[in-house]
């Protein structure tokens, strides 16, 4: 092994560890919030922290090996990719903290009806799924893995697009609507969503980092131009299948 | 300013990760602290000329040590202060002390001979002798006065090996050294230094006349090396300092302008003239 790459190994290892404390942050917001659970909430507060500072020694790190090592091809893009990775596993730890300041600080509670109806357990299971994708992706080089959670975000977005008709629905003719613990519940599934969309730029930086292509904005820009009536580069796009 | 309880877990990281390197390079984590070179209040004279000023430095154990600097800064005649090479240029004189493992070296008593062995030197270009591979690295114990074949064929043996040019070599060990390419020449020279067992190796520009693939062997080496000897290596590639040295310091014009981790020379210097050197805006 030549010397930079055990400073490769070292990082590697920093974001496995920070993949699994975040995969375990988000697992036990969705514990808490289920069953309302004021000490757990706390819990995943209190580990926030740990969260965070995992994103600084990654810093750390890669400042160190871009400036001792002046990283090229490959190993620049890992350095660069590792740099968002890490970012964005810090907003995902700062979505579930503030699902569990929900539960801590604002007492909400969800019952099993509104449970089903919004399919929370289904986004948190989806989640994890994508959690476990993009970390084994990353870990092992399977490009394919990376890519299935773009479909998997899809689910996700769904649900979230569904979320006003529902709740119109679920409460229309309702008395003693708690309309505060309502849209509490409606900001839980937009981060939830929001968690999605790291996911997926964590999933454009591993393609990026294995195959050099930049896929990040293609289909929106797409969009924008189909919108505005502009020319689009549609078959090259479509190729990928990717979403923006 | 990070709170105490985020720099902590951040150090936690640190501290573990370094082990983990120590422990994959090494197989084992203990180190010896005791300084094994400290230079006090040193000026060095050539004539009139002034070379070093007031220079203090100490350096561990089982370190890469890097000096780097301008042409003329004084780094060169610092590295070669540790084995008394400028004793023999006219005019040198030395203020202050210097000590390797614990021994004053420009006390009366030491015998320049055992300093040699102990603090070997390779240099910026391959110096083979013009004899066989084999030799070129047995030389130095048979000037020691080692006559037992079986050992200097066993200790030849393990210094190739040690500088990877063994599987490259070992049929041909009778064949002469100046017949090896430019990078197997210095990984030669390198061996001829680790045969008579020294503590200390003192690098000037050992990759300056090779080409990238030989200076990679060769930067490899220094990386395997340090688990076993102390090494000081004066170079002008900036990028190789920071890749292969644990701590690094900053001459300019006889001074010794900064030393600490490479990391954090390389990443925050303190000094203006050292950010200025290491970042290209001047030297």
């Amino acid at each position: 092994m030549k010397p930079f790459e055990y400073e490769i190994e070292n990082i590697k290892t920093l974001v496995n560890e920070m993949f699994d404390l975040v995969k375990d942050q988000v697992h036990l917001t969705k514990e808490a919030l289920l069953t309302s659970d004021h000490d757990l909430s706390g819990e995943i507060m209190r580990k926030e922290k740990r969260v965070n500072a995992y994103e600084l020694s990654v810093d750390r790190e890669i400042e160190d090996f871009l400036a001792l090592q002046a990283p090229v091809a490959t190993d620049l893009r890992f350095a660069i990719a590792i740099l968002k990775i890490s970012a964005s596993l810090e907003r995902i730890g700062d979505h579930a903290y503030r699902i569990s300041t929900l539960v801590f600080d604002e007492q909400l509670k969800v019952n099993k009806g509104i449970v089903e109806l919004l399919q929370i357990s289904t986004l948190f299971d989806e989640i994890d799924d994508m959690l476990i994708n993009v970390s084994d992706a990353l870990e092992k080089g399977e490009i394919e893995l990376a890519k299935k959670v773009f479909k998997q975000d899809k689910t996700l977005d769904k649900i979230n697009k569904k979320l006003p008709g529902l709740l119109d629905e679920h409460y229309k003719n309702k008395k003693n609507i708690d309309l505060h613990n309502i849209i509490l519940i409606s900001r839980v599934v937009g981060k939830l969503e929001r968690v999605g969309d790291l996911i997926k730029n964590i999933a454009e930086e591993i393609i990026f980092y294995y195959e050099s292509e930049v896929i990040r904005h293609r289909k929106k820009n797409l969009k924008i131009s189909k919108k505005l009536g502009e020319a689009t580069g549609e078959a090259e796009s479509e190729k990928t299948g990717m979403e923006e | 300013m990070l709170n105490m309880e985020t720099e902590e877990i951040i150090m936690e990281n640190e501290v573990r990760l370094t082990k983990k390197t120590e422990n994959l390079v090494t197989g084992n984590t203990g180190i010896n602290t005791e300084y094994e070179i400290i230079a006090r209040n040193l000026n060095v004279f050539y004539g009139e000329f002034q070379a070093l000023k007031d220079v203090n430095m100490n350096i561990l154990p089982y370190t890469v040590t890097a000096f780097i600097g301008p042409s003329g800064c004084g780094k060169s005649t610092f590295l070669r202060v540790f084995n008394r090479m400028n004793d023999y240029i006219d005019g040198f004189r030395i203020e202050g002390e210097v000590f390797v493992s614990g021994t004053e070296i420009y006390s009366n008593r030491i015998k320049l001979e055992e300093l040699r062995r102990k603090v070997g030197m390779v240099f910026q270009k391959p110096n083979p002798f013009p004899k066989t591979i084999f030799e070129n690295v047995a030389y130095g114990l048979r000037i020691q006065g080692v006559k037992d074949k079986h050992f200097i064929l066993e200790r030849v043996e393990r210094s190739l090996k040690q500088v990877v040019l063994w599987d490259e070599v070992k049929d041909n060990l009778h064949k002469n050294a100046l017949a090896l390419s430019g990078g197997q020449q210095q990984r030669l020279c390198i061996a001829r230094t680790l045969a008579v067992e020294p503590e200390v190796i003192l690098m000037d520009e050992p990759t300056s006349a090779l080409d990238p693939i030989s200076t990679g062997k060769i930067e490899e080496l220094i990386f395997e090396l340090k688990n076993e000897y102390t090494i000081v290596i004066v170079t002008h590639n900036m990028q190789q300092a920071a890749r292969i040295s644990d701590h690094t310091a900053f001459f300019y014009l006889g001074e010794l302008i900064e030393q600490g981790h490479t990391k954090d020379i390389y990443t925050n210097p303190k000094n203006k003239r050292t950010e200025n050197y290491i970042t290209g805006r001047f030297g």
